[in-house]
């Protein structure tokens, strides 16, 4: 089955007959790609399970005054990223511990987690993207895996272009440092 | 391989994560029912209960029960005839509250007199008192 056009979706969502059938096709649409993004920044499978559930019920909620000022995706995407870094701020309030040690347990989860198939290599570069500042992490993410543009980027985390470009440079400076270690 | 190239993709772009099997097939219809409880929960009216009104009405009663209890200890009490009656009662109460009430019933419904009235004893009687027998023998 061929994906219709957002706007197109967004119309039936519009009507209350519809709007059911139109919001499982935007699930249908974007579950797995934003599944992704928040599985990347906090990793843990039932973490990304309850993040993803909270930001498709936001997203039910806000369709009706969705402005269509962004594309859907951006939009869609946008709230995926706050939820993610809202549960990686709540969790470092929970455990009373600064981010790069809540960063710290989830590395050392990492090769234990039933949901994790990497080798060796694998583990260590992700144990290497898990040193990087959350937002940081966000940017190369989004860059090298996602392979989104900057100017997309930009719009999706409210953060300029050229901010966002000599982010990933410097992440991607640290993790080639962290892979020379032994 | 360019150098750029190189750059582009330096490290390993393969997934290493796994997901349960058809995680994404029944996460819609978990979502939608998640959704539809939330709109029922919303759609319920809520009762609120106003415990201001309440507390009002509770005040305004006790307010009334007070002041009727006052008005009755003001002008009821305070009324000579109601007060010579309270006051007998009080003094009765404080005063004979030793009496034993059994006695008094036995002693107002004895039909015997205690003791026989002679005929001499009226005589004696009507002579202490300084009654005229003349007037008596007139009257029988």
């Amino acid at each position: 089955m061929t994906e219709r056009d957002d706007i197109d979706i967004l119309k039936d969502f519009g009507n209350p007959s519809l709007s059911n059938q139109a919001f499982k096709e935007i699930l249908k649409k974007y579950q797995v790609r934003l599944y992704w993004h928040i599985r990347k920044i906090v990793i843990d499978h039932d973490d990304t399970d309850d993040i993803l559930q909270n930001t498709f019920i936001k997203i039910w909620k806000g369709l009706p005054s969705f402005q269509g000022d962004s594309k859907l995706y951006t939009w869609l995407y946008r709230i995926a990223t706050n939820e993610s870094l809202t549960f990686l701020k709540q969790k470092k309030r929970r455990f009373f511990s600064p981010i790069d040690e809540v960063n710290q347990e989830i590395s050392s989860k990492l090769e234990s987690d039933p949901y994790f198939d990497g080798d060796k290599a694998q583990l260590k570069l992700q144990q290497a993207i898990l040193t990087l500042p959350d937002k940081q992490r966000l940017v190369f993410n989004m860059r090298y895996f996602d392979e989104i543009n900057y100017d997309e980027m930009s719009s999706i985390l409210g953060t300029s272009a050229g901010a966002l470009k000599a982010s990933y440079h410097h992440a991607v400076k640290k993790i080639e440092e962290f892979l020379k270690q032994d | 391989m360019s150098h750029e190239q190189e750059n582009k993709n330096p490290f390993n772009k393969e997934n290493p994560f796994k997901i349960p099997d058809n995680y994404f097939e029944n996460l819609s219809d978990k979502l939608l029912d998640r959704i539809s409880e939330s709109d029922r929960i919303k759609e319920k009216p809520i009762q609120i209960i106003n415990w201001k009104k309440q507390i009002a009405m509770a005040a305004a009663v006790v307010g009334i029960i007070f002041m009727s209890y006052s008005g009755y200890k003001m002008f009821y009490k305070n009324d000579p005839a109601n007060q010579q009656f309270s006051q007998i009662i009080d003094t009765t109460d404080a005063e004979y509250s030793f009496v034993d009430e059994d006695y008094i019933v036995e002693a107002l419904t004895t039909t015997q007199p205690e003791t026989d009235v002679e005929g001499d004893d009226i005589i004696n009687f009507l002579v202490d008192e300084n009654v005229d027998e003349n007037l008596i023998a007139d009257a029988y």
